[in-house]
């Protein structure tokens, strides 16, 4: 009784939390997978049952492995407790197999690797440095960071319904940046390396960690104004930072160099066959894009500027094809893309090199780099915008600014993930989940901040209340009018742009922040 | 409130755990012939919107009463015409006369289970957030935590989501009228009450608990001067509302006999299937059923309820108080659980309710009470293949009292309320002070008890001579926790008022 006292005395709220959304997670079981299951059964099949040679040459199932080695060798662990539940799911020919006892492991081991987030996101919550007033345990920013973090609504369904690992990958992430606010840079940048060896999407932010550790970590001391003094450089520090990205990669792509199937692995984890954007757009900068030109290719027709007969059929119905051809505006090539994305992430490093701000600096210069690449990138997913959100949730509740950027963000970047649950028994289950989080988050950000101007302008509350209307057109209205057959892509295109606004709008904004935002010094002697 | 959106936050996570589990399977889910819950409640829907009212209840070549032929009372037929409704709107197949018979689809499943979330959210829940609120002496975040705990409580969730009923429009209502009744409205208390036993006749097990709680309060006015007016006004209300609902059956004698024959079955057994109360915990040594003539049964059963629930329904009526009225609730539900005639294992949820009712007063006790009540419903569970979902929401619920209540520091005399209890016995006995040990000693025997019972359940089969072994454990089990807590909350009820006044003595 005593022990059981203990543990559900004081502290006892972070453990309450996870367990809670540990058996959220529980109750998502039997809910709708999307094909990312089978993509994952069939990789654990693949490198349980063939030879390491095979791993990135085996293409039976059209989803062949894309993801980079520690990820393979973690399916080839887990096909290990696999064969304990059912035996059959391990076999390469057995496409779409979906027994009940797969369903069961499969759905367990995403819930049982998440142990990583929560512990990510413990060590998270002790680097927050939250006002000492407060009494109350709900206006704690620990509190509403380990909600915000761990009742995620976005990589609950992504993860937890729609399939995919996602979380004990953003726990990897979460510690590595939680050791860099510890100073503990070493253990941060291992981590992170390990990560990217894990899933290369992490590439994105990885000029975020290049530049602070060699700007913060590889010189031990600034002038008193904050700019570089270059006789502080540290050979040893840059040596063993260098070292340890090296064993790491050496013990991930080895065995394939060593195979000579280097290239093949590259082929695979870097497919630019695919088109701009994905079948759904993601709510990027090119989702208004390819709006624009098709706006103006109905004008230029309205005008007879356009020849019917040249503009290709295609483009007519996209939001359902992968390739898609602009008809008045230049075609975008992957080169273009990935200039657009460097240009992007430029100044966000340029700044964190000139200003930097510790940790913090470092923490808004990785958002901005996930975010631009989000923005500009090649094929993004609309799933990537968690890459921005998770740590973006870090600063949320450190300033009011950051807390209002991160609002618009989430919930913009959630609602735009509605579209990957279609199936009717799941909608009550998003829309309330959405709701849950998004109020929450709201109302205790505010609450939080209460005491600072509003977090929202005009402008944006009515931004953000246009979701609702949205919603419900969309998922209500729409299935029920005469356009259902003639316009099936219309929800999908309305949420993208919509979305995109909001995110551009949050991804600018969070920009002008870091430019206009005094240096930590100043703030401190305020 | 100024925690407006924590409360938001509760409520919506309760709908969303409630939505979670409907998507597991429901009773009867691709049985035939008879199917189960689920496909009664659809058949009724059948039956109610393609014969005529005076039909309903009688047994035609349309209406088979031996398939599910509708034994609730008027109002749960009327919901279930609502229902078919919309069901006619979306797709006449459902409730198609004959042909629909054990009708299954997912999209019917979705429909029928999107018809319990709609009742609920509108009866239930808000009646849940308003006790919460209503709720005296206590912080906002208590009252939150209150609420959340209430929410997440798994039989009702298993029982309406899982297995398919609506329970939730009963108890809903019932609460409705335990909020009236205590906010003083009692006018509109004993309408909602009315309501509820016209929705299902088993709410007639908190009728006595109403009944001396209104009339006491009658009492207390002088049953000369405002307490007859009341007394008057509440009998009205009464009559005026069933008079109301059964306002079809009333053309004929023979209509009105029948929807009551329908609704007392007094000629099915004493018990059916395996149910946590006396008769059946008995019956494993003594063939009760076969040894005593069905009428004596019956006697005998009306005897020992009313024995056991008397002196708590006769003590609210001297001393009526919101607080004694919502413990005598607890008591007499369970009396009429433990020892009334033709008891469902479901119908523990009718002294779940109020015990959800006293959380924030006794919250040892109540979530203790609680987790039995789950429990004993297991084998109902399991052949619904809802095991999962069983454990995952106790689990759930288990955690959110510990934590808001921190239960496991709650376990002192003051707090389990039996200090007046206890003092009184030490004037006999000086050193009976170990009332507290014992009682943590016996949750932690219980709960592992039920834990291993649980596992045993799940993972062995039972020897082939007693088929039944493991359920009739589990209804001996909770049967004996269930006697347990009877004797606790009458003690509890007894014992109060001297502790209210050792209370205003001390301040």
């Amino acid at each position: 009784m005593a022990a059981l006292s203990v543990m559900t005395g004081g502290g006892s709220w972070f453990l309450a939390l996870a367990l809670g959304v540990t058996l959220l997670k529980c109750l998502l079981i039997p809910t709708y997978h999307s094909t990312d299951f089978e993509v994952h059964r069939n990789w654990l099949a693949i490198t349980h049952s063939l030879p390491i040679s095979q791993w990135y040459y085996e293409a039976t199932s059209e989803w062949t492995l894309d993801y980079p080695p520690f990820f393979a060798w973690f399916e080839y662990a887990l096909s290990h407790v696999a064969k304990y539940f059912d035996q059959e799911m391990l076999n390469v020919h057995n496409l779409n197999y979906s027994s009940s006892r797969t369903l069961l492991f499969q759905r367990f081991s995403v819930i049982f690797t998440d142990a990583l987030f929560v512990y990510a996101v413990h060590e998270c919550c002790k680097c927050v440095d939250g006002k000492k007033a407060c009494k109350e345990l709900t206006e704690k920013p620990k509190f509403i960071l380990s909600v915000l973090l761990l009742w995620n609504f976005g990589l609950l369904i992504v993860d937890h319904i729609h399939f995919q690992y996602n979380g004990f990958l953003f726990g990897l992430m979460l510690l590595s940046i939680a050791r860099l606010f510890q100073k503990r840079h070493m253990e941060g940048a291992f981590l992170f390396a390990v990560l990217l060896h894990f899933k290369h999407i992490y590439l994105y932010v990885a000029p975020a960690y290049g530049i602070y550790l060699l700007r913060s970590y590889c010189f031990t001391a600034n002038k008193p104004d904050g700019s570089i003094r270059w006789n502080t450089f540290s050979f040893v520090r840059l040596i063993s930072l260098g070292l340890t990205v090296f064993l790491v990669s050496a013990l991930s792509l080895g065995p394939f160099l060593a195979l000579n199937q280097l290239p093949q692995v590259f082929s695979r984890l870097f497919p630019f066959k695919r088109g701009l954007c994905h079948a759904y757009w993601a709510p990027n900068f090119w989702a208004l894009y390819n709006a624009l030109d098709k706006v103006l290719s109905v004008i230029g027709l309205q005008l007879k500027l356009l020849d019917p007969k040249k503009i290709p059929k295609a483009s007519m119905t996209s939001g359902l094809v992968q390739q898609f051809q602009h008809t008045v505006l230049p075609s975008v090539t992957p080169l273009v893309t990935l200039i657009c994305t460097l240009i992007a992430i430029l100044p966000s490093i340029f700044c964190l090199w000139f200003k930097p701000q510790g940790p913090r600096g470092f923490l808004r210069c990785l958002i901005l780099c996930a975010l631009s690449s989000f923005m500009f990138g090649w094929h993004v997913h609309e799933k990537a915008i968690l890459l921005a959100i998770l740590p973006m949730s870090l600063l949320s509740v450190g300033k009011a600014g950051d807390a209002s950027i991160f609002l618009i963000l989430t919930t913009t970047g959630h609602y735009s993930l509605f579209p990957l649950l279609f199936t009717a028994p799941e909608l009550p289950i998003k829309i309330l989940l959405m709701l849950l989080f998004t109020i929450y988050s709201i109302s205790s950000l505010k609450t939080l901040f209460r005491k600072e101007k509003p977090l929202f302008n005009w402008m944006e509350t009515f931004y953000l209340l246009g979701l609702g209307p949205l919603e419900v057109f969309c998922e209500f209205v729409f299935p029920f009018t005469s356009w259902k057959l003639k316009y099936p892509f219309i929800p999908l295109l309305l949420t993208s742009v919509y979305c995109a606004v909001g995110i551009t709008y949050a991804w600018f904004k969070l920009y002008v922040s870091v430019f206009t935002d005094p240096p930590v010094g100043k703030t401190k002697k305020q | 409130m100024e925690k407006w959106y924590l409360m938001t936050a509760v409520v919506l996570l309760g709908l969303t755990v409630r939505w979670t589990v409907s998507l597991n399977s429901y009773s009867g889910a691709g049985k035939p012939p008879m199917f189960g819950d689920y496909e009664a409640q659809r058949h009724w829907q059948e039956i109610t919107f393609n014969l005529p009212i005076k039909q309903w209840y009688f047994n035609s070549s349309d209406n088979n009463l031996q398939y599910w032929g509708l034994d609730y009372p008027p109002l749960t037929a009327y919901h279930s015409l609502l229902c078919a409704y919309v069901a006619q709107f979306i797709n006449p197949d459902w409730i198609a006369l004959h042909s629909s018979r054990g009708y299954e689809s997912q999209a019917h499943k979705l429909f029928m289970r999107a018809t319990v979330l709609i009742a609920d959210l509108l009866i239930y829940i808000p009646a849940v957030v308003l006790h919460c609120c209503c709720l005296k002496e206590i912080s906002t975040k208590k009252k939150i935590a209150n609420a959340l705990c209430i929410l997440l409580y798994p039989g009702l969730i298993l029982i309406d989501y899982g297995h398919f009923q609506y329970n939730s429009v009963s108890l809903g209502l019932a609460l409705w009228g335990v909020l009236g009744v205590s906010c003083d409205w009692d006018l509109l208390g004993s309408l909602a009450f009315c309501l509820a036993v016209n929705y299902k006749q088993m709410e007639l097990y908190h009728s006595l608990p109403f009944f001396g709680f209104l009339l006491g309060k009658c009492f207390k006015k002088g049953l000369k001067g405002k307490g007859f007016v009341l007394f008057v006004k509440l009998a009205g209300t009464v009559v005026a509302s069933f008079t109301l609902c059964w306002l079809p059956f009333f053309t004929e004698r023979a209509q009105a006999l029948q929807v009551l024959r329908r609704l007392f079955p007094v000629d099915r057994g004493l018990f059916e299937d395996k149910v946590a109360n006396i008769w059946c915990s008995v019956s494993v040594f003594l063939k009760i059923k076969d040894i005593l003539p069905h009428h004596v049964q019956i006697i005998v059963s009306f005897c020992l309820t009313l024995l056991s629930l008397l002196p708590a329904c006769v003590k609210l009526t001297l001393q009526p108080s919101p607080k004694a009225f919502r413990f005598t609730l607890v008591s007499c539900a369970l009396s009429f659980f433990l020892f009334s005639f033709q008891v469902h294992e479901k119908s523990i949820l009718l002294v779940s309710l109020p015990v959800c009712l006293v959380l924030s007063e006794i919250p040892f006790m109540s979530t203790w009470f609680l987790l039995v009540s789950t429990f004993s419903m297991l084998p109902l569970l399991l052949k619904d293949d809802l095991l999962m979902p069983s454990v995952v929401t106790t689990m759930a619920f288990f955690i959110a009292c510990a934590t808001s209540f921190s239960i496991f520091e709650k376990t002192s005399e003051e707090e389990l309320r039996l200090k007046s209890f206890s003092v009184s016995v030490r004037k006999h006995l000086p050193r009976f002070t170990f009332l507290p040990r014992i009682i943590q000693h016996l949750f932690i025997i219980s709960v592992i008890t039920m834990v291993l019972l649980t596992l045993m359940t799940v993972t062995l089969d039972p020897p082939q001579k007693l088929p039944d072994l493991f359920s009739v454990l589990v209804s001996s089990v909770s049967c004996l926790n269930f006697l347990f807590f009877l004797v606790y909350f009458n003690i509890i009820i007894m014992w109060d008022s001297k502790d209210g006044r050792n209370q205003k003595k001390i301040h």
